[in-house]
């Protein structure tokens, strides 16, 4: 009897210890995936299974062992794309199960080529959303760099496509719209009229333009631009956000939301994108509004074109893009995370519920002092990552999902 | 972590799990980062829907106490005696907690007529050490339960080096009309005590509804100012007002007080009279901690200039005060509907109800008490929150609002 209460107070004891060092409950069941292909010790995880969202890492088109890069666009497209399917395979999913992509290239003349090989990996009826950009610069001087989000259950994933002539036509292999479970991926849109066939010359006329696509995709969907929860814009000009493009995108955009209602947004200006367009918007959108909202820094005033916090959908959390101030490049960098942390705290999140992270850097070249701040931030199990060079003034900028 | 909860949580665990003595419930969990006790003292009967007292961290959230016995629920014959009673059946709560009366920091000291203000006064003033007097608000409200003359509802502090009187200068606020202080903080958080609209130069009162508004906000952030704060500090406001028209004259000035989408979490009602001529009252909390304040929108909700769903003071959520009048002609369609909306509002800060340490509930009619309790209990079934019952006047087009209810939550 006193042995048996004995150990009934071991386990009491060991139960409350339990409790009282405060581990790490992740609501959310998480998968963290490293398959055998990568080189060990990378600043960011290749893969996380969250719930049913696989986040994948941005892939390059380098061997992830040796770090050779093959010859060649087609080569190279098949290297970011075999290893991707590492990350798929170790997952228990394969390329059916992507829903979307951003494909991220370093010239924008290869995107016929790249669109041979990519499409090649998935049948004609299950191409995933796509955003095709070209980026100033990509890491390890990569060709190509693919950044996929893939969802476990095929039954839950399905097309998006408007009636013939409402949106302009594909130019590649990708599907207006792809659901997965609650949440509608839109490929990136520009601002081509359907019914013309033109682009509009003015930058207000293009974003005008891109914003009715997106519109009409949604509308297939069930859905409004209201039901965004993240959006990225991205646009052209030789003076950044300083020149006058952003502005004019911003009083077009602006009009189809309500104030304070836009999504969580991350802008960017790049060296071109597809065709001759001069901005492409690519929209996240969930049909589960009951459990939608958002939680905003009370530092951060009501903007008619950001959520300035995070807006939440379910268990997910999408922050706006958050640049920091500073003089160097970890000062930035440290900020920047800082204020990801105040919106994630207003949520009850922590930097712990971060699966996946977007970093854009001015200058690709500060990666190795990005990644030292990177790991200060998430020492063990960091999220999925993709780094990108911008057009920008500030030496970076980070934007990140969170799962609870 | 504090040591003392290590100790006191092990205690805990090991009492309740390994069949020690019945330990002082306390909660904990995933959700519940911030250490929380469930004071419930001995003179008061079992079984209440609500808890008397909860602790939360260093904060002690006291429910509402009338002026009933709590065993006999004999009500004693003046004004003095009820509020002693009052004041007698917190101080169980506040013993029980650990603390005495000078670790409250403010009071809601709630009247069914008002003509009490001043034998209310004297009584309640003599429980604290003088010069400290929490910060106070008091009202005169269309009734009270149990047909109790006096309800007082207060905050503690338990850590009494942090508590702080704020005073303006000389002359720069009205002169107090009892024993209460201008402001006083709590840690991190600062206290008001109710504004009204007296201009402290001329001592007059402004005869419209908008200059005694604006009156109130100047002293309000003569206040926050004295204690090094703005406006954009505030975290939950209580206005009170007399006449239904005069919420929309009252709004039209509060609402340049603060930025689009920037305002703190609001309730307002409607009373039957405040102290001495004023027809304005409100009541302001705030935080220092302006990094980590934020608020939570559900989806539609638009921003305006008066208020928001709810404000985060770090690990502390202030609601404010939802109606539900569309959810049908009855108090519990409305209040299970004003609550659902809550639990939306609470999972996007990533809490629950069991997060949910402090009530207030605003009834059109007392009569409706048993079945807003009932609804109460199933949303709070264990280890409920402190809660305060009120009667306030919904008239015009509030007259369906037959409840409201204003939450504080902790994680």
């Amino acid at each position: 009897m006193k042995r048996t209460s004995a150990a009934y107070l071991i386990i009491c004891l060991a139960l409350s210890a339990g409790t009282l060092l405060g581990e790490h409950h992740h609501k959310v069941e998480r998968q963290f995936i490293y398959p055998d292909e990568f080189a060990p010790g990378k600043a960011y995880t290749p893969g996380i299974l969250v719930g049913d969202y696989l986040y994948i890492s941005g892939q390059i088109d380098k061997d992830p062992k040796t770090g050779e890069q093959p010859e060649g666009i087609a080569d190279q497209t098949r290297m970011a794309m075999d290893n991707m399917g590492h990350v798929l395979r170790a997952a228990g999913m394969d390329f059916g199960n992507v829903v979307t992509c951003h494909v991220q290239l370093a010239d924008m003349d290869n995107y016929k080529d790249m669109n041979e090989v990519y499409g090649s990996y998935f049948g004609p009826d299950h191409f995933p959303a796509r955003t095709t950009l070209e980026f100033p610069g990509l890491p390890g001087n990569a060709n190509l760099e693919v950044t996929c989000i893939g969802y476990a259950d095929k039954s839950k994933i399905s097309l998006v496509v408007p009636p013939e002539g409402a949106i302009p036509a594909a130019m590649g292999p990708y599907r207006p719209g792809v659901w997965a479970g609650d949440m509608l991926y839109v490929s990136g849109s520009g601002g081509r009229n359907p019914k013309t066939n033109e682009i509009p010359a003015s930058i207000e006329g293009q974003t005008e333009q891109t914003m009715k696509t997106i519109g009409a995709i949604l509308e297939t969907a069930g859905l409004t631009h209201e039901d965004a929860v993240f959006v990225n814009v991205y646009f052209l000009d030789p003076d950044g956000y300083q020149g006058p493009t952003y502005g004019k995108l911003n009083s077009v955009y602006k009009n189809f939301f309500t104030i304070g209602s836009a999504p969580s947004r991350a802008s960017f200006c790049l060296s071109r994108l597809p065709g001759t367009i001069s901005t492409e918007i690519t929209f996240v959108a969930t049909r589960d509004t009951a459990s939608k909202g958002r939680v905003v820094p009370s530092y951060m005033g009501t903007s008619p074109t950001s959520s300035g916090g995070g807006v939440l959908a379910g268990d997910t959390l999408w922050t706006s893009g958050k640049s920091g101030k500073g003089d160097t490049i970890e000062e930035q960098m440290r900020d920047s995370l800082e204020k990801i942390r105040d919106t994630l705290n207003l949520a009850g999140m922590d930097m712990e519920h971060v699966v996946d992270a977007h970093v854009y850097l001015k200058d690709v070249g500060d990666m190795d002092k990005m990644n030292a701040v990177f790991k200060e931030y998430f020492p063990n199990n960091p999220p999925a990552r993709t780094t990108l060079q911008v057009t920008q003034k500030q030496l970076e900028q980070v934007q990140v999902v969170a799962v609870r | 972590m504090k040591p003392r909860w290590i100790v006191i949580s092990l205690l805990v665990v090991l009492a309740a799990g390994c069949g020690g003595q019945a330990p002082p419930p306390e909660a904990e969990g995933p959700s519940l980062k911030v250490k929380r006790q469930f004071i419930y003292p001995e003179e008061f009967p079992p079984g209440k829907p609500y808890t008397p007292g909860v602790l939360a961290g260093d904060y002690l959230y006291i429910a509402g106490q009338v002026s009933l016995d709590p065993q006999s629920r004999e009500q004693p014959a003046t004004i003095e005696d009820q509020t002693h009673m009052a004041m007698k059946n917190m101080g169980y709560v506040l013993r029980d907690a650990g603390m005495d009366y000078d670790n409250v920091v403010t009071c809601h000291v709630q009247l069914d007529d008002m003509d009490n203000y001043k034998g209310m006064n004297e009584v309640y003033g003599s429980y604290y050490t003088s010069g400290r007097y929490p910060a106070r608000t008091t009202l005169e409200f269309p009734g009270l339960p149990s047909d109790s003359h006096v309800e007082i509802t207060c905050v503690a502090y338990a850590d009494k080096s942090k508590i702080e009187v704020v005073r303006p200068g000389e002359g720069a606020t009205p002169a107090a009309m009892g024993p209460y202080s201008p402001a006083v903080w709590a840690g991190d958080r600062l206290y008001l005590s109710g504004q009204g609209g007296r201009n402290p130069q001329t001592n007059e009162i402004d005869p419209t509804t908008e200059g005694q508004t604006k009156q109130t906000l100047e002293n309000v952030g003569t206040i926050l100012k004295a204690a090094g704060l703005g406006f954009e500090n505030t975290v939950m406001v209580n206005p009170y007002y007399l006449g239904h028209d005069n919420y929309a004259k009252l709004n039209s000035v509060y609402r340049e007080y603060f930025d689009l989408g920037r305002p703190s979490a609001r309730g307002s009602f409607c009373l039957s009279r405040l102290p001495g001529t004023i027809s304005v009252e409100i009541t302001f909390t705030a935080t220092r901690n302006l990094q980590k304040k934020g608020r939570v929108l559900p989806h539609g909700r638009r921003p305006s200039h008066t208020a928001v769903p709810a404000t985060i003071d770090g690990n502390t959520m202030f609601f404010a005060a939802k109606s539900a009048p569309a959810a049908g002609d009855d108090v519990e369609s409305q209040f299970r509907a004003s609550m659902e909306h809550w639990r939306r509002v609470l999972k996007l800060a990533g809490m629950g109800f069991e997060n949910v340490v402090s009530t207030n509930v605003y009834l059109k009619d007392l009569d409706d008490m048993p079945k807003m309790t009932e609804v109460f209990r199933e949303y709070f079934p264990e280890s409920p929150p402190v809660r305060t019952t009120l009667q306030v006047i919904q008239e015009g087009s509030r007259e369906k609002v037959r409840q409201e209810i204003s939450m504080i939550a902790v994680r």
